[in-house]
């Protein structure tokens, strides 16, 4: 039996050993890291029966030494990170953009970073691994060819300034608490301006990193410019370690009453990114652009069921179903969508046409994807939005239902405009073009998360013990 | 005014001009010392938060810093390494 001290290490110890070794054997870097995130993917699977472990690294406890906690929250975004790191790696647009130089290294450091992020206990903590994964998300994106560069560099400012933002949150919380343990934080039990200096200054600050409207508008060209298995990355799982930071404060930080006090503004804020998301995708010209437009859209799910989750573990159970529903079907779709511009030579929307019936996985990738977006029954995206509704009408905010149905009609409307392209005359046959396994199994898993209810609420019982 | 308050409200300074430069400059070269200025208000603001009345100064809040320090300059190498890029992909 591995002891959870090792198993939690081996999270970033093993991605971050094979960063260096695909840096230092630059040949056999792509193998590398296809094995290395298929070996944490297995990893992540057998830390499901570990949930509930905290262990202080070196043996030096809280409030000085840096707790990791493997919890209910923590586990989903593992898998999530896991699922689409294996199944990335391993697609055609996954092994074109390892082939890169340096892509390899960059990959793993981002999947350490990551799963570092998802198990930090601590406040300063989660500074650091958001900037590995800013870092190495902004280098990633960079990779994507001569038209990245622009919206890398965009990309690195805001995301830098939302950490800095982060971190002058974090000195306050520091200065009024003397901890930076999130849970230590949060049983000091702070109010008024010294809990609304720091929420606010760190809040601002992951609203940046994640691309919640208002502060998206460098999302759609940085993910749309990435190579395809980048932007599978970065709108899957990398926008979500801002928001999962931001639940992490808002739920263990701060007490119910200061969240109860935010969340008309999480709702208006989660409003507006679902408008301006759909808003971006009807107008998108290109391929990458709809899908981008689309996570704007889609991020709006989490400051949204934020905005119900004052005391209702249930908003947060939507929550983490949102995301990984979102992430699962937004991997599938961005490798999906780079077999269809294989296929046809180009990804303008208005033109693109039938790939043929050799590419039917990445055809259905497609289909099963924008049911899981929809939140079509019995996807994943289903669950989400009914334990949402569930939340919100337990609360009296009976306008939730209709609303979600609504937007589930504007997500089927803008997605149409890829869905019809799959219907047009066959025009093209290009016998290069990946069939689109890895898209479809992504997009299966998305579609089977709509059963993975009970399991979910299992996770946040055992969140919720001490 | 204590020297903790006098501390705290330049840091506070030195990020809220940081920040301004990020939003109102143009230039990728001049935003990227903007973001450093900003940044060295935030670390500036944690040495602040180091000093106790009555006791030597904390040395988690030195160390913090120390470490923002390290995460800053690599972040200022990747914006530099990205500034050439950009400029020598428009001049091709």
């Amino acid at each position: 039996m591995v002891s959870p001290d090792a198993a939690l290490a081996a999270l970033f110890v093993l991605p971050l050993t094979g960063a260096l070794a695909a840096f230092a054997a630059p040949r056999a870097a792509a193998a590398l890291a296809i094995g290395v995130s298929w070996a944490n993917a297995a990893l992540v699977g057998g830390l499901y029966g570990m949930v509930g472990a905290r262990i202080a690294l070196g043996g030096h406890a809280a409030p000085l030494g840096v707790a990791l906690r493997l919890d209910g929250l923590a586990w989903p975004f593992l898998a999530l990170a896991g699922a689409l790191f294996a199944f990335a790696a391993s697609a055609t647009a996954g092994r074109a953009l390892l082939a890169k130089p340096g892509a390899a290294a960059l990959w793993l450091t981002l999947l350490a970073g990551l799963n570092a992020l998802f198990v930090s206990a601590d406040a300063f903590n989660l500074y650091i691994t958001l900037e590995v994964v800013s870092l190495a998300a902004v280098a990633l994106t960079a990779l994507g060819g001569p038209a990245a560069g622009a919206p890398a560099l965009r990309y690195l400012f805001v995301s830098l300034g939302g950490s800095i933002f982060y971190l002058a949150g974090v000195a306050f919380f520091y200065r009024a608490t003397g901890a930076l343990d999130i849970g230590l934080i949060g049983a000091a039990g702070l109010s008024g301006p010294a809990l609304a200096a720091p929420l606010a200054l760190t809040t601002l600050g992951l609203l940046l990193k994640a691309g919640a409207a208002p502060f998206h508008f460098w999302l759609p060209p940085a993910h749309a410019a990435a190579a395809p298995a980048a932007s599978a990355l970065l709108s899957g799982v990398v926008v979500k370690a801002a928001l999962y930071v931001l639940i992490r404060l808002w739920t263990d930080a701060a007490p119910p009453e200061a969240l109860d006090a935010a969340a008309p503004v999480f709702r208006v804020l989660g409003l507006a990114a679902l408008g301006v998301g759909a808003l971006g995708a009807f107008r998108a010209t290109r391929l990458k652009a709809l899908i981008a437009f689309s996570t704007v859209a889609q991020i709006g799910y989490a400051p949204l069921a934020l905005g119900f989750a004052a005391g209702s573990p249930l908003a947060v159970q939507a929550l983490v179903a949102f995301m990984a529903a979102h992430g699962l079907a937004k991997g599938a779709i961005f490798l999906a969508a780079d077999g269809l511009r294989r296929a046809n030579g180009h990804d303008a929307l208005d033109s693109l046409a039938d790939p043929g019936s050799r590419l039917g996985p990445t055809k259905g990738a497609i289909g099963l994807g924008v049911v899981a977006l929809m939140g079509l029954p019995p996807s994943g995206g289903f669950l989400a939005k009914w334990t949402l509704a569930e939340a919100a009408t337990a609360q009296g905010h009976w306008w939730m239902a209709p609303l979600l149905a609504g937007a589930a009609v504007l997500t089927g409307v803008y997605m149409l405009r890829l869905v019809s392209a799959l219907v047009r005359a066959p025009a093209c046959a290009d016998g290069d073009a990946p069939r689109g396994w890895s898209a479809l199994a992504l997009a299966v898993a998305a579609v089977a998360l709509g059963f993975s209810g009970p399991m979910l609420s299992a996770l946040m019982l055992a969140e919720a013990a001490p | 005014m204590t020297s903790e308050a006098l501390y705290a409200a330049v840091a506070l300074a030195l990020f809220g001009l940081g920040w301004a430069g990020l939003l109102l400059k143009a230039a990728p070269l001049r935003k990227l010392i903007a973001l450093n200025v900003m940044s060295l208000g935030a670390l500036m603001l944690l040495v602040a938060f180091a000093w106790r009345p009555d006791a030597p100064p904390d040395p988690v809040p030195h160390a913090l810093a120390i470490t923002g320090i390290v995460v800053a300059v690599a972040a200022t190498a990747l914006g530099l390494v990205l500034i050439r890029r950009v400029r020598a992909d428009r001049d091709r």
